[in-house]
């Protein structure tokens, strides 16, 4: 059984005022969140791009702030799942419940998980079996879960913001390179700033509290959504995210060095689709209404880390991925215009 | 490379082609006509990168062109350097000019060098969904807006990368320099036309020759072949590479004419046209006249109106010219001494048979003396033509030389004292003088000795010998070292040598008389080399022996003379 929710009409947005809407979601969010601009601007292209992100970072970096934040920021509906070994899959997408009514008749009544919500933080998502972090594949393919053979569509925009622990560290499961390609993009949270690092301390230890604005609802969010995907790309932007994606294969002629030694399989088509998609958010937060060759080469990193396959030799020879999407980046070029002389 | 170098197989969100002009109307004019800029200053970017990138290349290879020129001695080296830098240039001129630049293309150089981020090729690809949609007229605006005050050259700089440049540059001043400077090998081209023209100018001689022969109304079949032979050997002469392989085709011509000529075509001539002109000067009795063979058939037909005396002396006439055909015709000989013994025995029809003969011998003697008289002469013009292509056209050396000759004479005088003898003297003289060279090249001088003469007197026989002379000379010659042949004192080309006259008695019996003779040399040219001379040597030998009535041991004398030269 399959419900469909209805729609309700959409607030229309202009490209102005869909920056107008993104500097001040930035701007509240920097209220709370000390630095850390460029993480932010990521997780906000994927939230305008109806992605999933997945925020990798040391405990304490501030990544579950950062998206309850923004969530209080756009006024969408919010849930947050702690993951955690003992975690089933029934905690995240609910459950049918046998409930008795005052006539003592029994009936099963769903019991919807917290993922019917508009943003799910998956907190520490690798800290959950594989078994459980396969519940969200459903989720963030199909935007709708299956329990008891009913399909129960989530609710527009959906999007997961899972964080978790570098793989090294103890007790966590590696994301299986499946759900990892469900992630837009992949944000590394860097170390704060010792600047930053002050202002993180002045402002978690003072007694101040920060009164956030909400400068977007649900309504004006979904048309955001809408029109990023309306932005044009030309055709040689476009064939540069694809000649990207190729080049992370290793058996491609135009792969790298790098990619040939230590990647096992590159990216899925999905990375070429992500690269486009992140560029024309980011194109419309810098205030313009078309992608360029620097857009898609900005995301490129973010949207291929978590994309390509390592092999032992990577770990061995401490390369990551990062390292590999620089060398696929110097390898394949920002496209000229294809005549000699012509710059 | 392609003229445009765009990527073929670059993705595009509908299946148009690139933007052209039609799409012009999509930007202002402003801007169409700052993308029609670019595209003309891509143009003028393309043509100048291509010259970068080959200027160096093909003007180094014009400089090597000049110094493989200046060490070897082609000709062409020069002419190609001067072709490929031409070629060079009006490859990439024509590259530039047919080159097609989308308006497309225009745009995406446009977005790189003004860094616009791609808003000139997003907003001429902008689709029926793009155009209706929020963000057409805003990518069409922001196009407009970065149009504005902007120009070409902003977009499509032509820099300059000064490496090739300067390679460029150096090496045309080297090729320049190399160019204008005196070439050594100026000269050995030269040498190498004046060759080739001297290989030409024997063939065609060859070729007048073949045609000299052609033209002939009493050309025979051996003549026929004979210039076909001359022709073919012109067409190998025409066809050969180097002064070598002419000179050779040559002595090989040469060498097979004269291999077919007889060591006895002498005798043979002198036996043939002996007996001609001793039948003209002396008729047979009762004929008509006639060369000898028609004598002879004449005698043959009219024996049987001939007395017993008349016999007897045609007998003893007979028996006289088989003498003189011994050693030229022997067949001829045969059938005349056969004529003569019939004569004698009164058989008249083998008489008339043997003379009949005897006619056909003469007839085929002469015939064949006659082609290889023809092959001899060929060989010889061949030989002079070896000699000539031997030394070769290099510049005429200078020679100085002084001789001295000296000479004996001998004759001897036979008469029988009534003046009613003949006689012959004959006489030679020979000078010869060498030179020595000096400077360059070495040199050489030649200079005749005197030519001596003995004049025999009536009934009596002289022979003479010239004296020779021993020149001192000094010349330079700067003409390049050419092995010379032997050469030999040509009288025909030696002056200034004194007369020297051995003569014997008129009268009055054996008498001896030894003359002296001293000349002085000519400088220069009275030596010739020896197979050049040996031919017109045989043949005026061959014709004073024709004219005079000189004993067969002389004859075989002067034959043996010749074919010893001739086999050396």
């Amino acid at each position: 059984m399959t419900t469909t929710p209805t729609t309700p009409p959409l607030p229309a947005v202009s490209p102005e005022r869909y920056a107008e809407i993104a500097a001040a979601v930035e701007r509240e969010i920097g209220r709370v969140i000390v630095g850390q601009h460029a993480l932010v601007r990521t997780v906000l292209v994927c939230m305008l791009c109806e992605g999933h992100v997945l925020l990798e970072g040391v405990p304490g970096l501030g990544k579950t702030q950062l998206l309850k934040t923004l969530s209080e920021v756009v006024d969408l509906e919010f849930s947050r799942v702690q993951f955690t070994p003992d975690l089933m899959p029934a905690d995240i997408v609910g459950t049918q419940v046998l409930e008795e009514d005052e006539s003592g008749r029994r009936t099963f009544r769903f019991g919807a998980g917290p993922v019917f919500a508009n943003l799910v933080l998956a907190d520490e998502i690798n800290r959950a079996t594989p078994k459980t972090q396969s519940a969200l594949l459903e989720a963030m393919q199909e935007r709708a879960v299956t329990v008891a053979g009913a399909t129960r569509p989530l609710p527009r925009p959906f999007l997961v913001m899972a964080t978790q622990n570098p793989l090294e560290m103890e007790g966590t499961y590696p994301l299986p390179e499946a759900q990892l390609d469900r992630f837009l993009l992949k944000a590394l949270v860097p170390f704060p700033s010792a600047d930053d690092l002050v202002a993180v301390v002045e402002r978690t230890t003072s007694g101040a509290a920060v009164d956030l604005d909400t400068v977007a609802d649900v309504p004006t969010i979904t048309a955001m959504v809408e029109l990023t995907r309306e932005v044009p790309v030309a055709s040689h932007v476009l064939r540069h995210a694809v000649d990207l994606v190729v080049a992370t294969h290793p058996d491609h002629e135009s792969a790298p060095p790098g990619i040939r030694t230590y990647v096992r399989f590159g990216s899925s088509p999905r990375g070429a689709q992500a690269m486009v998609l992140a560029a024309k958010a980011a194109a419309l937060l810098d205030g313009r209404p078309n992608v360029s060759i620097d857009d898609i080469r900005a995301v490129a990193t973010p949207a291929l880390r978590h994309r390509l396959v390592l092999g032992y030799e990577a770990s061995a020879d401490g390369v990551t991925a990062d390292d590999l999407v620089a060398g696929v980046l110097d390898q394949v070029g920002a496209p000229t215009a294809g005549l000699r002389g012509a710059p | 490379m392609t003229p445009t170098e765009a990527p073929a197989a670059a993705p595009r969100r509908s299946a148009e082609p690139l933007p052209g002009a039609g799409d012009s109307e999509l930007l202002s004019p402003e801007a169409i006509g700052l993308l029609r800029g670019v595209g003309r200053r891509l143009r003028l970017a393309w043509g100048f990168a291509w010259v970068q990138l080959l200027a160096p290349v093909v003007v180094v290879t014009a400089l090597a062109l000049v110094i493989i020129g200046r060490v070897r001695p082609w000709g062409w080296t020069e002419p190609v350097a001067i072709a490929v830098t031409v070629a060079g240039v009006v490859a990439v001129a024509i590259g530039a000019l047919t080159l097609r630049i989308p308006l497309g293309l225009s745009a995406r150089a446009t977005d790189r060098g003004l860094a616009t981020r791609d808003a000139f090729a997003t907003a001429l690809e902008l689709d029926d969904h793009d155009r209706d949609g929020p963000f057409g007229s805003r990518v069409r605006a922001r196009a407009d807006a970065l149009a504005e005050d902007r120009s070409p050259g902003e977009a499509v700089a032509v820099r300059a990368a000064w490496g090739p440049w300067a390679v460029a540059a150096v090496a045309a001043l080297a090729a320049v320099t190399l160019g204008l400077v005196a070439n050594p090998q100026d000269q050995i081209r030269e040498q190498q036309a004046a060759e080739q023209a001297l290989v030409a100018e024997e063939a065609e001689a060859l070729r007048e020759a073949a045609e000299e022969l052609r033209a002939d109304p009493a050309a025979t079949a051996a003549d026929v072949a004979l210039a076909e032979r001359l022709e073919e050997l012109a067409v190998g002469l025409d066809e050969a590479q180097s002064l070598d392989e002419a000179e050779a085709l040559l002595a090989e011509a040469e060498a097979e004419l004269r291999a077919a000529v007889e060591p006895d075509l002498l005798a043979q001539k002198a036996a043939a046209q002996g007996l001609d002109k001793g039948l003209a000067s002396a008729p047979l009795p009762a004929t008509e006249g006639g060369d000898a063979a028609a004598q002879l058939e004449q005698a043959a037909a009219s024996l049987d109106q001939r007395s017993a005396a008349e016999k007897e002396e045609l007998a003893t006439r007979l028996e006289s010219l088989a003498e003189t055909q011994a050693a030229g015709n022997p067949e001829a000989a045969d059938a005349l001494d056969a004529a003569a013994a019939a004569l004698r025995s009164g058989d008249d029809a083998a008489a008339a048979a043997s003379m009949t003969t005897a006619a056909g011998a003469q007839r085929s003697s002469s015939a064949s003396a006659a082609a290889q008289e023809s092959r001899q002469r060929a060989s010889g013009g061949v030989g002079e033509a070896r000699q000539r292509v031997a030394k070769g056209p290099g510049s005429p050396g200078s020679g100085e030389g002084r001789g001295e000759g000296e000479g004996e004479g001998e004759g001897d005088g036979d008469g029988d004292g009534d003046g009613a003898g003949s006689g012959q003297g004959k006489g030679q003289g020979q000078g010869q003088g060498q030179g020595e060279g000096e400077g360059e090249g070495g040199g050489q001088g030649q200079g005749g000795g005197a030519q001596g003469q003995v004049g025999g007197a009536n009934g009596s026989t002289g022979s003479g010998q010239g004296g020779q002379g021993t020149p001192d000379g000094t010349g330079t010659n700067d003409a390049p070292a050419v092995e010379q042949d032997p050469t030999v004192f040509d009288p025909g080309v030696a002056t200034d040598g004194e007369t020297l006259d051995a003569g014997g008695t008129p009268n009055g019996g054996d008498s001896t008389e030894v003359g002296k003779g001293q000349g002085t040399s000519t400088a220069g040219g009275s030596r010739v080399p020896v197979s050049g001379a040996l031919p017109r040597y045989e043949e005026k030998a061959t014709r004073a022996l024709d004219q005079a009535k000189v004993p067969p041991s002389v004859r075989s004398l002067v034959d043996d003379y010749f074919r010893r030269l001739a086999q050396r």
